[in-house]
């Protein structure tokens, strides 16, 4: 694709210069070299061929803050996306950390050709099944649960939660032997063949388990097979939810039987929920019921909600790191005791991050999934299974 | 082009013409382009001329005998002497001895120099006569031949005067047969020789010909090495009343060429150094009835290396102690004993040892009818011109600078014994190279210096953490059997040399393989056009190792690059002769590169992955003000470049030296180049594997290598503990069917444990794999026994033999997507 299409397309050239991208943007506030209004100005001008460094475009977090505030609706997010596709097909694609491992797997999947991954997690006696209305779609957890275990995070245990929580509202899920990648990182990096591939692929197994409705705990996968799939060109016949968006609609929470846990919690949203979904509420209505008047919001919340420093597995650096802590503080600040996210990635970033840091309130931080604390309350408030 | 005027375009040729010996490359100051370790291991360090010990024995460990064998002459030119009869200190150094025996570098280095004798000696290749200047040498002992040696490698003519008929000094006139073969001195001094050092013998300087003469006969520089020739005598009663009395030289001297029966004699020895347990051990073989060393201290305090105390034991020599030599008794001229005091020790003099005091009335006497005082020795200095500015010491020592070895007459420099008083052999060669390089300095209008060596070790710093394994013995010629003159101690065979070296701990971070002085491509030091490397924006040249000579001289390399301007000079052929040579030098501006690993600061999250993974504690995190992130700071002189902290690091803020992660993955897509598309056809399938092992733990022979399965590429890293995950998978990304890592055992890492680190990274991948589906077949990291080439070769053919089974792996796309962008 030309750059002139792609400033077309995004209507990049509706931008007023006005800066206000830049100021909001939270890569920019600690990086000397990353700004979004230069990326696009530099487009309009032709400078450097127009085009960002590969290092610069890879800085982008792809959040959207920068969207929310643009008074000319420029489509910053894809003239990023459509840059990096560029990129990934004719030079160097922006580089990812751990060495490239994660995108490495991603393409493996989306490129060969059989393989099952297994059930090895679901513990005995949940219920489970091979085909039905509705699916749970577990995303990377599997793939976390090996490449972190560092990080004694268990994202596992997040899985074994999710499927807890379905069997307690009497749904019995489709687990897929066969499932893949939702893609929603490669499209993001630029690499859409490798994530139409598994979109491809992704669909038909979902078909063919003859699911209505798919939930999955990570925003991403939500974003992907909702939103993605169909960009890719690849159809889909069911609807895609994020696990709180199901528990919202199969009642008010009161209906799940959610009994109050004690302490202060406050809830990070992640970038895909709020910004791309805009599930802003569905959570927090859980999470208050849960919490009551223990739930607190932090400074940057909902649509406003700072992100958790990286995205696809892309370059993490010093000024992740530094929006990490920024974003720990703001945490601890609010006076919880347990940092609730609904998206995997982000927690098993502010776990690593939380690591390093010397505060104390911040080390005291719990840094907890939406659905292990969903279950616990649903189980009469005893911490289930491990430390999820 | 004529070749005197050929201009190296890039780094890359200029390394080619240097592989080729087409040129040389030489420092402004003058030195070599020259290596150096960052820290020296104990062995070479405690070695008087600095014999790269771990160096040569990995080389032995591997099989690689001639090339351990140059690596040796580079410093030491009598292999084969020092072999039999070097006091060892190396061995005294030697870290292995505080968990079993010190490795036997002695017969080791033996062994390499039997091995070439057997298989038709090499020798030492023969210099270039490069400059004008001729160089006298006065003597032909170690300290002599190594000078010589050393000032025809340098490029100047060289000539050995020597009083006596053949050259070796105490080497040819004293030291007995039974240690020292005569036939090996000549071989290694025909090598002299053959290297372009010319030999007069049978020129006394002094008598022949004066030290004047040698000037006028246009000789620059004239190094004298003319040893301690002469004994000394105790200086008792009776000593010059009767026959029979000898000092222990000019005894061994006249046996050693005529050789008389004394038969029906007792021989008594004054003495406890080694060249009384020579004239005790003579003795018995001349035929002596009774051999006894006197000597006024106990066995404890014996200067004598232990094995020729042992031997003559074993071979019936008596030896007296505690007994002070009082008065020389003798009948109608003849000698016929000994009058001694019984000594008791008392507290230690200067020397260090007890001090032998005589116990009132004890005297008693033993019976002789030839006595060998083997007391000291003494120079003949006569031939120095009184009108000459030479300064003789109190002991009939030549004074010189002790840094320099120069006398206080400019052109002249002396070494070895005539120096330092009666000293090793070891110790004059180490001599004869200063006073080379001196004379070399004094030629070239250069101050003299002398180089600083690499320092010692700081803590004990092991290439190897080896489990306890004695000392291969070798073994020595029945006491029975030792009626005349044959070499007593026998040397190792091949297999016994292999596991004696293999036991070696590889002490000190570098490994002294040398590897990188000619086709590694895993070496500490690289070069490099400025403004090239990781971070540059422009890479004018691409980096590349050269070749480095042979001699160690200084140029330290502590952390920072450091820039050069290296003058080349075209050489070989035809540019070598005459004047072309110098008429078309080049130069060029290069940089030196330790190979270290550093951080890259913005990409740094301060979390201390690479701190734990270091082996060598090199690493320590760094604050960077409020609000910022610790940052890691490597420690360069502590860092070996092995890369496991750059495995760690999970944002590749650390970058290793030359071998960047992005590298490594192109050589991998390089590699297996074309593989996927292979799969097209179905049945005919040949599997494309990666064989990812250590760099130093398995040396293939071609022969071997040729044994691998077809369609085997092999990878090999600085060390296994450098795999990182994304290098299995985006093998299978360009196409391999199966990945195969080959560490080395436990314990036996050359670095400090990147073998586990290989175990843990491969755990966890295998996870990953199960998960996208992929037969366990495909990936296997295992750990070989250092050394076990064959086993690894072996496993490869079964791993490749499942991958048959296992089919190829088919993917949607031959297409690899283009690397990341590299920072
Ligand atoms: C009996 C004995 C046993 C020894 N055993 C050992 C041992 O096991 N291990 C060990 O390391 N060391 C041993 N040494 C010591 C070792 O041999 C000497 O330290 C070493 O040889 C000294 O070397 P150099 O080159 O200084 O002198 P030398 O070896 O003495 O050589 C000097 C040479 O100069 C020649 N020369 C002298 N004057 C003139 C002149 N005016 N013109 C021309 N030529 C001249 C002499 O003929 C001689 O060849 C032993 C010494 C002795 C005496
Ligand atoms: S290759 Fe490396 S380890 Fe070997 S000698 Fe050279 S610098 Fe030392
Ligand atoms: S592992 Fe990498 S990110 Fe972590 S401290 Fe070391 S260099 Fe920095």
């Amino acid at each position: 694709m030309k750059l002139r299409d792609i400033i077309r397309e995004t209507q990049a050239y509706y931008c007023l210069d006005c800066g206000k991208c830049t100021a909001v943007c939270p890569v920019a506030a600690h990086s000397e070299t990353f700004s979004p209004r230069l990326t696009v100005l530099h487009a309009l001008l032709g400078h450097n061929g127009g085009r960002p460094a590969g290092r610069l475009l890879g800085d982008c977090l792809t959040c959207g803050l920068c969207t929310e505030v643009c008074p000319s609706a420029v489509r910053y997010l894809s003239f990023t996306q459509m840059l990096r596709r560029e990129m990934a097909e004719t030079g160097s694609p922006p580089a990812c950390s751990h060495g490239g491992v994660l995108t490495s797997l991603m393409r493996l999947q989306a490129r060969k050709l059989e393989g099952r991954r297994g059930h090895d997690w679901v513990p005995a006696e949940a219920r489970w099944a091979e085909t039905g209305p509705l699916l749970y779609f577990t995303g990377c957890l599997p793939y976390y649960e090996v490449c972190f275990a560092e990080l004694g995070a268990s994202p596992l245990q997040t899985a074994r939660d999710v499927l807890a929580v379905l069997n307690g509202l009497g749904a019995t899920p489709v687990l897929l032997d066969d499932e893949l990648c939702c893609g929603h990182d490669l499209y993001w990096n630029g690499d859409e063949d490798d994530a139409r591939r598994l979109a491809e692929r992704g669909a038909a197994a979902i078909a063919a388990a003859g699911a209505e409705t798919v939930v999955s705990a990570c925003p991403e996968c939500v974003h992907a097979l909702r939103d993605l799939w169909p960009a890719l060109g690849v159809a889909t016949g069911f609807r895609a939810l994020h696990l709180s968006e199901y528990l919202a609609e199969r009642g008010a929470a009161g209906e799940l039987g959610l009994a109050v846990l004690p302490g202060r919690a406050t809830y990070h949203d992640s970038c895909r929920l709020a910004r791309q979904l805009g599930v802003v509420e569905a959570p927090r209505a859980s999470l208050r019921t849960i919490y009551g008047s223990g739930f607190r919001e932090m400074e940057r919340h909902g649509r406003e909600a700072v992100c958790c420093g990286t995205s696809g597995w892309l370059q993490c650096d010093a000024v992740s790191r530094r929006l990490q802590a920024e974003r720990l503080r703001e945490a601890a600040a609010t006076g919880a005791a347990t940092l609730v996210t609904a998206c995997p990635k982000c927690r098993i970033h502010f776990l690593c991050a939380q690591g390093g840091e010397s505060d104390d309130e911040v080390k005291g931080l719990r840094i907890r999934d939406y659905a292990s604390v969903v279950r616990e309350a649903m189980e009469g408030g005893e911490a289930f299974g491990d430390t999820a | 082009m004529p070749e005197s005027l050929w201009q190296p375009k890039s780094l890359a040729q200029l390394q080619q013409a240097l592989l080729e010996d087409r040129a040389f490359l030489e420092f402004p100051e003058g030195g070599h382009f020259v290596l150096q370790n960052l820290q020296d291991s104990p062995c070479r360090s405690a070695c008087p001329a600095g014999v790269d010990v771990k160096g040569y024995v990995g080389l032995i460990a591997q099989g690689r005998f001639q090339e351990a064998l140059d690596l040796v002459r580079r410093a030491c030119p009598l292999p084969g002497v020092c072999g039999r009869i070097c006091t060892h200190p190396c061995e005294l150094a030697c870290q292995r001895s505080e968990l079993d025996d010190a490795v036997a570098v002695r017969l080791l280095k033996r062994f390499i120099a039997d091995w070439e004798l057997a298989h038709g000696a090499r020798g030492i290749p023969r210099a270039e006569r490069r400059r004008a200047e001729n160089v006298a040498v006065i003597g032909s002992g170690p300290a002599g031949l190594a000078a010589a040696l050393d000032l025809a490698r340098l490029g100047y003519g060289v000539t050995v005067f020597e009083a006596e008929a053949s050259p070796g000094g105490m080497l040819a006139q004293v030291i007995p047969g039974y240690r020292l073969p005569r036939d090996i001195l000549a071989a290694e001094i025909a090598a002299i020789a053959g290297a372009g050092v010319e030999f007069r013998t049978g020129v006394r300087i002094g008598q022949d010909l004066s030290l004047e003469d040698l000037r006028g006969q246009g000789f620059a520089a004239v190094v004298i090495a003319v040893g301690m020739p002469l004994g000394r005598h105790l200086e008792v009663q009776g000593e010059k009343d009767y026959a029979g009395v000898y000092d222990c030289v000019s005894f061994l001297r006249r046996e050693h060429t005529a050789p008389r029966d004394h038969r029906g004699e007792k021989l008594l020895v004054i003495g406890g150094g080694m060249s009384a347990m020579d004239a005790a051990r003579t003795g018995v073989r001349l035929g002596f009835d009774s051999v006894q060393v006197v000597y006024r201290r106990t066995r404890d305090e014996m200067p004598a290396i232990e094995v020729d105390v042992v031997e003559a034991v074993a071979e019936g020599v008596e030896l007296v102690f505690l007994a002070g030599p009082r008065r020389i008794l003798g009948e109608d001229g003849r000698v016929t004993g000994l009058e001694c005091d019984r000594m008791k020790l008392v507290a230690a003099d200067e020397s260090g040892r007890p001090r032998p005091v005589p116990i009132r009335g004890s005297d008693f006497t033993l019976p002789a009818d030839v006595i060998v005082e083997a007391i000291s020795q003494r120079s003949d200095l006569s031939f120095l011109p009184r009108a000459l500015d030479f300064e003789v010491g109190a002991w009939s020592n030549l004074v010189t600078d002790p840094v320099t070895m120069a006398t206080r007459v400019p052109w002249a420099f002396a070494c070895g014994d005539v120096v330092t008083g009666p000293d090793t052999v070891v110790g004059a060669m180490a001599q004869g190279h200063v006073a080379a390089r001196s004379v070399h300095a004094f030629l070239r209008g250069q101050p003299l210096t002398r180089p600083a060596l690499a320092p010692p070790l700081e803590a004990q710093v092991r290439n190897r953490l080896p489990r306890k394994q004695a000392r291969v013995p070798a073994s020595s010629l029945d006491p029975a059997e030792r009626g005349g003159f044959d070499e007593v101690e026998r040397g190792y065979d091949v297999a016994a040399a292999m596991v004696e070296a293999a036991r070696c701990m590889r002490c000190g971070p570098c490994e002294d393989c040398l590897v990188c002085a000619s086709d590694c491509r895993h070496r500490h030091v690289m070069l490099a056009a400025p403004g090239t490397g990781p971070g540059a924006a422009a890479e004018p040249f691409e980096p590349v190792l050269i070749r480095v000579p042979a001699d160690r001289e200084e140029f330290p390399l502590q952390d920072a690059p450091r820039r050069v301007t290296l003058r080349w000079q075209p050489r070989g052929g035809r540019a070598a002769k005459g004047a072309a040579r110098d008429a078309a030098p080049g130069e060029l501006g290069l940089e030196l590169t330790p190979l270290v690993c550093a951080v890259e600061e913005p990409l740094c999250r301060g979390c201390g992955d690479c701190l734990l993974a270091c082996p060598y504690e090199a690493i320590r995190l760094e604050e960077r003000g409020e609000g910022r992130p610790l940052v890691a700071v490597v420690q360069t002189e502590r860092c070996r470049g092995c890369g496991t902290c750059v495995t760690a690091c999970p944002t590749q803020a650390m970058h290793p030296g030359w071998f960047s992660h992005r590298g490594v993955l192109e050589q991998i897509d390089k590699l297996l180049a074309g593989a996927a598309d292979l799969k097209a056809e179905d049945g005919s399938h040949e599997p494309r594997l990666l064989l990812i092992s250590c760099n130093w733990c398995f040396p293939m022979s071609e022969a071997l290598a040729a044994t691998l399965p077809a369609g085997t590429r092999s990878l090999r890293l600085l060390c296994t503990g450098r795999v990182h995950p994304s290098f299995v998978t985006r093998a299978f990304e360009a196409g391999a069917d199966g990945v195969f890592v080959a560490g080395c055992a436990k314990g036996e890492c050359h670095y400090g444990g990147g073998n586990e680190r290989l175990l843990a990274t491969a755990a966890s991948l295998r996870g990953a794999l199960n998960l996208i589906g992929l037969a366990p077949e495909r990936f296997e990291a295992r750990l070989f026994p250092t050394g076990s080439a064959e086993a690894v070769v072996a496993a490869v053919q079964d791993f490749e033999a499942g991958l048959r089974r296992a089919g190829a792996l088919r993917l949607a796309t031959a297409a690899i997507l283009p690397l990341e962008v590299s920072l």
